[in-house]
């Protein structure tokens, strides 16, 4: 996305009257002191995002729906090409592999403003429910929708937003209606593509540019530089940054706002430091067709998503519609390049068996895939003769009624891979020290990076971007000078520690399954069948991870 | 566990042991048991089907009892093969499942356990060996069984393992046990199995021969003990971790070459004479 | 409000607010129970200081300086105006006070009566959501260096901010400049500061729809007259809101033993406990004295935990409408140290000529 840039301190006095005057002049970065003119063609704005991706552009969105903040100067700068989201017209037979799950909370979100109803319904998968287990020992916890107490908000998170918990297991019988309104239990989260929310973000954000909201869209823009004056503070807007596009213009803004993902220039800009590591794992994204015949979950495992814990990393199988998935498999760089190259027969035989083979079986797959990607044994027969060995011990096992582990649910047989739709990307963890400074506010992949294993990291931005609109709206409402930092510490506050709760359980999570070392396999497979048998604990465990909390009482 | 070496099994205590538990096991020498008969635990509870023949399925209660009895019995008289054999089996169930995953990774490996070749006296056509040349590894091999007057049939079947591949392998360990003795040349003392036994260690970390590893020396003289460990542990340490898993040898295969061109191969070097 | 006279000594001492610009958002609020702003201050005679002339003008106020005079103030504003500075406790203060305002005027009817005040004929329209307070004057007496002034005219009001004190009003053009909200052109509000009294604004005959005063009145020399002066600034069915401090132990504990002589934020004898006025006194001198009918008295405090000065409920019942732990006080706790008053000034009352009530 956008480059990265120098910050450079610019000392001059820029006259109140200059601003409104446009020279089209080349953009240069460096002012005398004497200067008075202004050298740029800039522009005043209240709220300048840096980054038109979900997040982003979903800010936008908000603070033009909300009555006050909707009469703010909004611009929105993106690298790439915005106004082609609108003409999203996939096929049916094709789903794109960036998908994400979006929790209830987020879903609520997104109707509020109005994003939910501009969505195909026949692209959205609600996933009913989660098998998740242990690919070592085989441990397993099942999660299910209709267990999940949708009334109560979550204790966690009411200890996490400060506000006064209400100890878990009290219903309050007053209201039984879920987020949407419905009466039957609400999915734990819904699939789709992010192709499609960003379909229906920009079909609003051009909404509310035609009823007359002051918003700019600078889509295929990148940002050269961001600076800000230090020194007389007798100048108007001295303190305010000023972004300089690639274009030629300047725009000068009352709050910034970095919704620029991971190597974020605003943060940089900012000077807050990001904190992190990066895992030794890559995640490999693919959408998949399956035969959702060939499972042995209740209802042919529509609706459930599968994850299974590898010593290199989980593979996940989300439910999309139609008979297709999404599969995310974090695993080492180099199985994953691997697996990239690998002909499509084989890749779905090896995902196959990453369900169900030992952890033993799959590493000599894995070894066994030559420099081009072409496998080296042949991988059906292998695995063909793995997988008999397994059901005739399971069948003998079955007749003597002993250990479960035979009985447990079956994902789905992968039957093909859509063609290049298999991409690698590098996992990391971030979180920045910081979430605000003086008229800077950071959201979604820039204030914080997390692993992919829990599909939070989408929802942890909107999350963001929700209380962000919020507190800006409240700031408005309060006479504030948004971009004050009095006025942005209620988002730093509130965001966070749940931020850093997410990506710290993520992270331990993820080392906790990275090994198979086994006294560390015996006990992460007690403590996961003990929870399995918890209902309460689950359902706290499904809350936290759905975002389900009581609606933020502030004014 | 090696049950040549012992005269004779004695299977009277450990019936006792298991009829009071509930179990009654067949011991026979020959492959054909009897079903086990359970009678006093609900059907759903205990497994009542066998893997394989010979198969004996156990409660994990009554593993655990057989478990214990046999470590005591086997240290006790360690001539016992067959609590030393009950007692490999009850406790190497996680190191089993490394040593089958360990020949998973090799091709060698993988064929054995596709294939399933077993050792008997027939298989090995052992008259056809005694005809191979001086030197040649099955002749030293056979030469070794007359030696001891044993074959290899008098191996004690696998019971307790609760996985038909896996008892499998547990067998095919045992039954390899002789081609170790002919390739490492180490002689069929008390000692000589102990380092046997530090070998095997290093090379799969089965629990069963780190017990006897450990408590087998004690019953040595001092200075049988000492020669063990100093000059019989550390060739076994040193030889065990380098050279190949010799799990994945198809020994039949290696018949015809001589001794040491076979243990070139294996990287593994003869023992040092005392 | 900050009526801050000899602050050049005080900014040697505390460290430029430039520094403070990066901090960790986890750091507690160190507990400052600081519920005023500190201030030395010079005697007020009733406000009837002679020595300064008032002075409309406020752009030849600071063009007539020079410019060390100029720079001085700016940095004297900067000092003031840094939110981790030494007045953050007052800058954290601010938001709750908007919204109690606002609250007020708008219970009391103030806001629906928009337009019929003061109209500025040839104002474009501005959208009531974001702009409440459009239409309305408001003063506010004693306004440092213009907090409350500034955001009060970012919702839409036509503002005069009062301060005795030129060094004040030098502080708060200069931060006014920095806002194009607040220039008076680009949206409804605006604002001017005056460097006067009460008493010599009200010889010109001003009157507003809204007089504010906040935590003044424990520092003037005659309370009684000031209310007095301050009921004849409202305009008939205007409102008067003020705030000051309780005489209870615990508002001694908290303002002058903890924040003066404990952690020492504010200097010793910046608060006379003498001085504070009771809920129940200020109610009587406001219905006696300024002649307005009192609507709402509601408290509030700060809380360590959120870091955030919190409404407590108020005597008429009126919740906070933010969830607040303090929300959870109620009276007589609960205006036991910073408290609001809101009145509202009754149509046309007649004030006699010789000035007794």
């Amino acid at each position: 996305m956008s480059s990265l840039l120098a910050r450079a301190v610019r000392t001059g006095i820029r006259s109140p009257l200059s601003s409104r005057l446009h020279q089209p002049m080349a953009a240069i970065r460096f002012q005398s002191t004497e200067a008075k003119a202004a050298a740029t063609a800039t522009e005043e704005y209240d709220v300048v995002i840096v980054g038109g991706g979900i997040a982003g552009s979903a800010l936008a969105c908000a603070l033009a729906s909300n009555k006050a903040s909707s009469t703010l100067k909004i611009a929105l700068i993106e690298a790439f090409d915005l106004s082609n989201h609108i003409k999203w017209s996939p096929r049916p037979d094709q789903y794109s592999n960036r998908v994400s799950s979006l929790t209830p909370k987020s879903v609520s979100f997104l109707k509020k403003i109005g994003v939910w109803s501009e969505l195909d319904s026949s692209r959205v998968a609600a996933c009913e429910g989660m098998q998740v287990w242990d690919g070592v020992s085989g441990a397993r916890i099942t999660f299910d929708a209709t267990d999940v107490d949708g009334v109560q908000s979550s204790f966690l998170h009411q200890v996490f937003s400060g506000n006064i918990p209400t100890p878990p297991g009290v219903n309050n019988s007053t209201n039984q209606e879920n987020l949407d309104g419905s009466k039957e239990a609400s999915p734990l989260a819904w699939m789709t593509e992010n192709l499609h929310v960003q379909y229906g973000l920009q079909k609003q954000l051009v909404g509310h540019q035609a009823r007359g909201v002051k918003l700019d869209v600078f889509e295929k823009t990148k940002v050269q530089g961001i600076t800000t004056e230090q020194g007389e503070s007798a100048q108007p807007q001295g303190d305010w940054p000023a972004v300089q596009l690639d274009n030629g213009k300047t725009l000068v803004t009352r709050l910034l706002v970095g919704a620029d993902g991971v190597n974020s220039p605003v943060r940089s800009f900012a000077k807050i430091e990001s904190l992190g590591w990066d895992y030794s794992q890559f995640g490999l994204v693919g959408t998949l067709q399956i035969d959702p015949s060939t499972s042995t979950a209740p209802g042919q495992g529509k609706g459930i998503a599968w994850q299974r814990f590898l010593p290199t990393g989980p593979i996940a199988m989300l439910p999309l519609n139609n008979g297709y998935a999404s599969l995310v498999w974090s695993t080492t760089p180099k199985i994953a390049q691997d697996l990239k190259k690998l002909p499509a027969r084989d890749f779905c035989a090896l995902v196959n068996a990453a369900f169900s083979a030992s952890p033993a079986e799959l590493e000599y797959l894995y070894k066994n895939i030559g420099p081009n990607g072409e496998p080296l044994v042949d991988f059906l027969k292998e695995i063909e003769w793995r997988t008999s060995v397994h059901d005739q011990e399971a069948s003998q096992t079955m007749i003597r009624g002993g250990s479960s582990s035979q009985g447990d649910a079956k994902p789905p047989r992968v039957v093909d891979v859509q063609e290049n739709s298999r991409a690698p990307f590098p996992l990391r963890m971030r979180n920045s020290s910081s979430y605000v400074e003086d008229r800077v506010v950071l959201v979604g992949d820039a204030a914080h990076t997390v692993h992919p294993l829990a599909g939070q990291g989408l929802n942890q931005g909107l999350a963001d971007v929700e209380c962000l609109a919020r507190v800006i709206e409240t700031s408005l409402l309060s006479g504030s000078d948004i971009g004050n930092i009095h006025s942005l510490t209620p988002y730093s506050s509130e965001r966070f520690l749940p931020n850093l709760a997410m990506l710290g359980t993520v992270d331990k999570l993820s080392k906790l399954y990275n090994t198979d070392f086994g006294p560390v396999v015996w006990a992460r497979s007690l403590g996961l069948t003990a929870v399995d048998k918890m209902g309460p604990i689950k359902n706290e465990i499904m809350r936290f991870a759905m975002g389900l909390e009581e609606p933020s009482k502030r004014s | 566990m090696s049950a040549r070496i012992f005269t004779r099994t004695n299977p009277s205590v450990l019936k006792q042991c298991l009829t009071r538990t509930g179990a009654t096991p067949s011991l026979a020498r020959s492959a054909v048991p009897c079903a086990s008969l359970f009678t006093f635990r609900s059907p759903l509870e205990a497994p009542t089907g066998k893997l394989y023949e010979g198969h004996i399925p156990i409660s994990p209660l009554q593993r655990t009892i057989l478990a214990v009895g046999s470590a005591f019995t086997a240290l006790a008289n360690p001539l016992r093969g067959d609590m030393v054999a009950a007692l490999g089996e009850t406790t190497s169930g996680i190191f089993l499942n490394r040593i089958r995953d360990q020949m998973l990774q090799d091709p060698e490996g993988r064929r054995i356990l596709r294939e399933r070749p077993v050792i008997t006296s027939e298989t090995m056509q052992l008259d056809t060996l005694r005809q191979l040349p001086d030197g040649t590894f099955g002749r030293e091999y056979v030469r070794f069984l007359d030696d001891q007057q044993v074959s290899p049939d008098t191996r004690e079947p696998v019971h307790y393992v609760d996985s038909e591949e896996l008892a499998y392998v547990m067998q095919r360990y045992r039954e390899t046990h002789d081609f170790y003795h002919t390739l490492t040349g180490l002689p069929v003392t008390v000692d000589g199995e102990i380092a046997l036994k530090w070998f095997e260690m290093a090379q799969t970390g089965l629990p069963m021969t780190m017990l006897s590893s450990f408590f087998g020396p004690l019953r040595l003289s001092s200075e049988e003990r000492e020669r063990l460990f100093n000059v019989y542990v550390p060739w076994a340490l040193e030889n065990g971790s380098t050279g190949k898993l010799l799990m994945n040898v198809r020994w039949e295969e290696w018949m015809e070459k001589p001794v040491e061109d076979v243990q070139r191969e294996l990287g593994v070097r003869p023992c040092p004479e005392v | 409000m900050a009526s801050i006279g000899r602050i050049t000594a005080r900014i040697t001492r505390i460290s430029s607010p430039h520094h403070v610009l990066r901090r960790s958002i986890l750091q507690p609020a160190t507990a400052r129970f600081l519920t005023t702003t500190p201030r030395t201050f010079h005697s007020h005679n009733s406000f009837n200081d002679t020595t300064t002339t008032s002075n409309n003008n406020k752009e030849d106020a600071i063009y007539t300086v020079n410019k060390e005079e100029i720079a001085k103030f700016a940095a004297m504003s900067d000092e003031w105006w840094a939110p981790q500075g030494p007045f953050k406790m007052l800058h954290l203060m601010n938001p709750p006070r908007i919204r109690y305002i606002r609250n007020r005027l708008h219970a009391s009817g103030a806001l629906s009566k928009n337009g019929a005040f003061g109209a500025e004929s040839g104002k474009e329209e501005f959208p009531m959501g974001r702009f409440p307070l459009q239409g309305l004057s408001i003063l506010d007496v004693g306004c440092g260096g213009g907090l409350l002034a500034e955001a009060l005219a970012r919702l839409g009001a036509k503002v005069t901010g009062l301060d005795a004190s030129i060094e004040n009003i030098q502080m708060a053009r200069i931060h006014a400049k920095k806002d194009p909200l607040l220039n008076g052109v680009s949206a409804p509000g605006s604002l001017e500061y005056r460097h006067q009294t009460a008493e010599q604004l009200l010889e010109q005959g001003n009157q507003f729809d809204v007089v504010c005063s906040m935590e003044v009145i424990e520092h003037v020399e005659n309370p009684a007259g000031f209310l007095k002066v301050l009921g004849q600034l409202v305009k008939p069915e205007g409102d008067l809101i003020l705030s000051t401090i309780s005489r209870t132990p615990l508002s001694y504990f908290l303002t002058i033993f903890a924040a003066e002589h404990v952690m020492r934020m504010v200097p010793v004898g910046t608060h006379h406990w003498s001085k504070y006025i009771n809920p129940d006194e200020l109610h009587k001198g406001v219905e006696e004295l300024s002649k307005c009918e009192v609507l709402n008295i509601q408290g509030i405090g700060f809380n360590p935990l959120s870091g955030q000065w919190e409404l407590t409920r108020s005597r008429d019942g009126s919740g906070s409408t933010e969830a607040g732990l303090l929300g959870l006080l109620g009276p007589p706790l609960a205006e036991a140290s910073n408290y609001f008053l809101a009145a509202k000034k009754p149509a046309a009352v007649t004030i006699p000529a010789d000035g007794s009530s």
